[in-house]
């Protein structure tokens, strides 16, 4: 729990601290902190890790900044620090934390994002936390969860199995409710009209 | 016999005028079918796409291997949700705006490259998802060896595709986010012609034919 803060409280730190400019590309410092995010945490004896796309949108969002090695070597530092915090809860997965656990995490990332006019969300529904920065950029948005070395699936904060939110719903996207009244207003109606025959017929 | 109908309709139409009929519920209802113009978004993202020509010539530099890249400095790397190409297929009639993210304005605008994954010439997995009734319903007749372009302001890539396959949702083997090699998923939801949420997906692999890398590790 304590390295998900932490690690997303890294990324924070780089918004706030780093120069937003024009530079693609990751350079040392930046190789440095991602290396750092693809180390395990050990839960419950198990080595467990951040999924690929967690550490994907890390370098994704590097690319779009440049971090000298002072910023690196903080961030480094609150990553370690966060990963045996994390160790401590002797919970199995993100998802077996205690709901005082899980609500610390939010507080935190509240708290983190708080100086730069961030913001830090939960979606019930889906289990995403969204973590913006004060210009309102998106800069992590999964369902935080930890992996197997290898694997991509995981239990989520709602305990449901995830991807992390790799593949989204792309169906019919508006609102359904209206046409669910619909159609259970077409069911009372014919239902009502067999009992109308039926009586008529009686 | 037909005073059961004529009930029956009687009571629909009062029934759906005071429970369903509502201006949002009406705007909703056609969403489903229209969803592609239901709202505007245009001014909730920022567009950083400038097409380039062929002849158009790019900054590039020596890697390791000794192959051209595109200098770093030359690629504007897009933020999460910002417009930065298009994607393009001819034979499915798929000619749409591809966005970093696929959040909901992304897809409700155009094709969005997953944030966990990469964009074109960077080496790895880019994993575009889209509607199935709107940007990406086209997908449907997607046949292995048609080809996709995606145009960018840093270059043009064009793929070809080498499999489609409906898959589960959470099937986390349907794709590979670790990969060292260009290579190009979509997807959308399958069946195409169902309403609600689907568990499954129709994924389109894709490889790489032509389109210059961009350099990835820079100096301090």
């Amino acid at each position: 729990m304590k390295k998900i803060s932490a690690i997303i409280a890294a990324l924070l730190v780089t918004a706030v601290s780093a120069v937003t400019v024009f530079a693609a590309g990751v350079n040392d410092n930046e190789r440095k902190v991602l290396d750092e995010l693809k180390t395990s945490v050990e839960m419950q004896g198990k080595d467990m890790y951040w999924p690929e796309a967690f550490v994907n949108q890390a370098e994704n969002y590097f690319n779009t900044i440049d971090m000298d090695a002072d910023q690196a070597e903080k961030i480094i530092a609150v990553i370690k620090n966060g990963k045996e915090q994390l160790e401590s809860t002797g919970a199995e997965n993100i998802a077996k934390c205690t709901a005082e656990q899980k609500k610390e995490l939010m507080t935190t990332l509240t708290d983190v994002v708080a100086p730069i006019n961030g913001t830090a969300s939960y979606d019930k529904t889906s289990g995403e936390v969204t973590l913006k920065s004060g210009n309102g950029e998106v800069i992590f948005k999964a369902v935080p969860t930890l992996v197997e070395k290898g694997s991509n699936k995981g239990e989520g904060i709602n305990g449901k199995t995830t991807d992390g939110g790799v593949i989204k719903i792309t169906g019919a996207s508006a609102d359904l409710s209206p046409f669910v009244l619909i159609g259970a207003a077409i069911v009372s109606v014919i239902a009502g009209g067999f009992v109308f025959a039926a009586r008529k017929r009686l | 016999m037909i005073l059961p109908i004529i009930f029956c309709l009687g009571i629909l139409l009062i029934t759906f005028s005071v429970i369903a009929l509502t201006p949002d519920s009406i705007k909703s209802a056609a969403g489903t079918v229209f969803s592609a113009a239901e709202k505007d978004y245009s001014s909730l993202y920022e567009n950083i796409f400038v097409p380039v020509n062929e002849s158009d010539v790019v900054d590039t530099v020596k890697n390791e291997k000794g192959e051209p890249v595109i200098k770093a400095e030359a690629v504007k790397y897009p933020s999460y949700g910002v417009q930065f190409g298009e994607v393009i297929i001819k034979g499915c009639g798929i000619d749409c705006p591809l966005f970093m993210g696929d959040g909901d304005i992304a897809l409700s605008n155009g094709a969005g490259v997953y944030y966990g994954s990469f964009i074109p010439g960077y080496g790895g997995t880019t994993l575009i998802a889209g509607h199935n009734n709107t940007y990406f319903n086209g997908l449907k007749k997607a046949e292995r060896g048609q080809e996709i372009i995606i145009r960018t302001s840093y270059g043009n890539y064009k793929y070809k595709i080498r499999e489609t396959a409906v898959k589960d949702a959470l099937d986390t083997s349907s794709y590979d986010l670790s990969a060292d090699n260009e290579n190009l998923i979509l997807y959308t939801c399958y069946p195409f012609d169902e309403v609600g949420v689907s568990s499954k997906r129709l994924f389109v692999y894709a490889d790489l034919i032509d389109g210059m890398a961009i350099e990835k590790n820079t100096a301090e």
